[in-house]
């Protein structure tokens, strides 16, 4: 309310129109979690809207040809104006990371010769915000801080991936179920002479879809990766994950599978 | 034997045997369709280039504009000459004959910018640079503006232009430091020759954690390089984007020092202090 009576008071009076600091304290006392975060919102003139999304939470004000987006992270109250048309609604959409995710396992899996084990994997989001029809990107905002990390054979062939210290089971209970994290599942069968212990995974999170189940839970499509002797054979079955009924998809790939792509998926492994 | 050489002369007559009856239109009708010549290759030309960035790399374009401009020159030239009814012929064929005696002279004087051509062609060919890389070339670090037939050109990072010749690439060692997408960073250290250094590892490694240019992988690595007097030298080198090379090697050598200030650790004096028994 406070912030409303700012912002009016200040569109009426003369001279330059200033824009209020954003300071956490502007966060509304009991921001209610939303079952799902992402959809269309429709935001007046001149009202704030904001939206909790896992630690993170998202102020958008907006303005007759304006809209102001804020983060609230740690510490963080970066402030982005963003010139757009006049319109009310908003688009918040889940969407990939712009890079492939080297998720680092907690406990090492060791898989010998001949078998093969299936893994629940949870990654993080990011968030895409959209205005109009047709949709227009204002932003995209990562829902966790990811480091830069490379994966490759050497520092010659590999390729720039965000590192994320990941949630992996074999028993899906096990994983903590978040609005914000994307669940993959990945079958890895090791047909190499040697016992494959499993430390780290790359997934090609920009070339997954997103589908949303009935509880709002998040999916990917459905890996599989066969380990031979020198190299590593990756399929993504097509659709929605098949043990998972009545999901919806939300978000498409970021990026196309081309004839010929190499090295999509990657495992470091020790033998 | 002789060489007839075609009548210079022959031309001269018949260039005004074409202009008999002429009056002022026609050489405005042939300086008007040079102009329109001249017009359409540089349309052409900015065509070309448009077209050829999208599949080839800009360097190649840029070649290929230059050609594109050359030719269309040229054909701005003759061709009016010729729909004019002037016959060019003789002229080419004396320019022929006397390019070929010409060339002999001017290769002999020309050696170094023929074998600046043809260092330009063989860099063009094996690529070991594009426009934008950054070389260093005889001490010298820039910005790669343009590959050009007999040259190079650079600008450094104080904004000066820099002109090397194709030769002295093909000749000498340069390093293109923005071929790789990630790039090391290595920090040398003198520390007292007591200091622990197992603490002082964890200290480097943690900072190296925090930092959000640094890559995780490859890992950051300590290295023991040699003892000198009352001191030792470590190698810290740690991984990086390479379009943030600059600012990692300045951030983290300064939480490096912020770091081993709050732990108390100094850096060796740099001569040896000689303490005299009583």
């Amino acid at each position: 309310m406070k912030s409303i009576f700012k912002k009016v008071f200040s569109f009426l009076s003369f001279g330059q129109k200033k824009t209020p600091q954003k300071t956490n304290s502007m966060i509304p006392a009991a921001l209610e979690e939303q079952n799902s975060w992402w959809g269309n919102f429709a935001v007046a003139e001149e009202q704030s809207r904001f939206f909790k999304v896992g630690q993170i939470v998202i102020c958008l004000d907006r303005y007759s040809h304006q809209w102001h987006i804020t983060t609230y992270r740690e510490g963080e109250q970066p402030f982005k104006n963003f010139a757009a048309q006049a319109t009310n609604q908003i688009t918040l959409v889940p969407t990939m990371p712009d890079r492939a995710l080297l998720s680092k396992v907690e406990r090492a899996f060791y898989i010998p010769t001949g078998e093969s084990i299936q893994l629940y994997i949870s990654s993080p989001l990011w968030i895409r915000i959209e205005v109009g029809s047709p949709p227009i990107l204002l932003d995209e905002i990562p829902t966790e801080t990811l480091m830069d990390t490379w994966f490759g054979k050497n520092t010659l062939e590999g390729e720039l991936c965000y590192s994320s210290q990941t949630f992996c089971s074999t028993e899906l209970d096990e994983l903590p179920r978040d609005t914000t994290r994307v669940i993959s599942l990945i079958s890895i069968e090791n047909r190499s002479k040697d016992t494959l212990v499993l430390r780290e995974l790359k997934i090609p999170l920009p070339y997954l879809s997103i589908y949303a189940d009935k509880q709002n839970f998040l999916w990917t499509e459905q890996l599989k990766v066969l380990q031979e002797d020198t190299e590593i054979e990756t399929t993504i079955i097509k659709g929605p994950p098949t043990t998972i009924e009545g999901v919806e998809l939300l978000t498409l790939p970021r990026l196309q599978i081309k004839p010929g792509l190499k090295n999509l998926f990657g495992l470091s492994m020790w033998k | 034997m002789s060489i007839s050489m075609p009548d210079p002369s022959a031309f001269a007559k018949n260039l005004l045997d074409s202009f008999e009856g002429f009056d002022i239109l026609f050489i405005i009708r042939i300086i008007s369709y040079m102009a329109i010549g001249i017009f359409v290759t540089l349309y052409l030309c900015r065509v070309v280039g448009r077209v050829s960035e999208r599949h080839i790399s800009a360097h190649h374009s840029q070649l290929l504009r230059r050609i594109t401009f050359y030719i269309g020159c040229i054909l701005s030239f003759v061709f009016p000459l010729k729909a004019s009814g002037i016959d060019v012929t003789a002229l080419l064929n004396a320019a022929g004959i006397a390019a070929g005696i010409i060339t002999a002279a001017v290769a002999f004087a020309s050696q170094t910018s023929i074998s600046n051509f043809l260092s330009g062609v063989f860099l063009i060919a094996e690529k070991p640079f594009e426009v934008g890389d950054y070389l260093v070339v005889n001490g010298t670090l820039g910005e790669v503006l343009s590959i050009d037939l007999l040259s190079i050109k650079i600008r450094t990072k104080d904004n000066i232009f820099v002109r090397i010749p194709n030769e002295m690439l093909i000749k000498t060692q340069f390093e293109n430091t923005t071929r790789f997408p990630i790039r090391r960073v290595d920090i040398k250290l003198r520390v007292s020759f007591a200091e622990d250094l197992p603490k002082l590892k964890k200290i480097l490694l943690d900072v190296a954690r925090l930092n959000p240019l640094c890559l995780s992988s490859p890992a950051p690595e300590l290295t023991f390089l040699e003892f000198n007097d009352c001191s030792v030298t470590l190698k810290f080198s740690v991984w990086g984007k390479q379009t943030s090379f600059t600012s990692l090697e300045t951030n983290i050598q300064m939480e490096i020092q912020a770091a081993m200030q709050s732990h108390d650790i100094k850096l060796p004096p740099a001569t040896p202090v000689i303490l005299a028994s009583a």
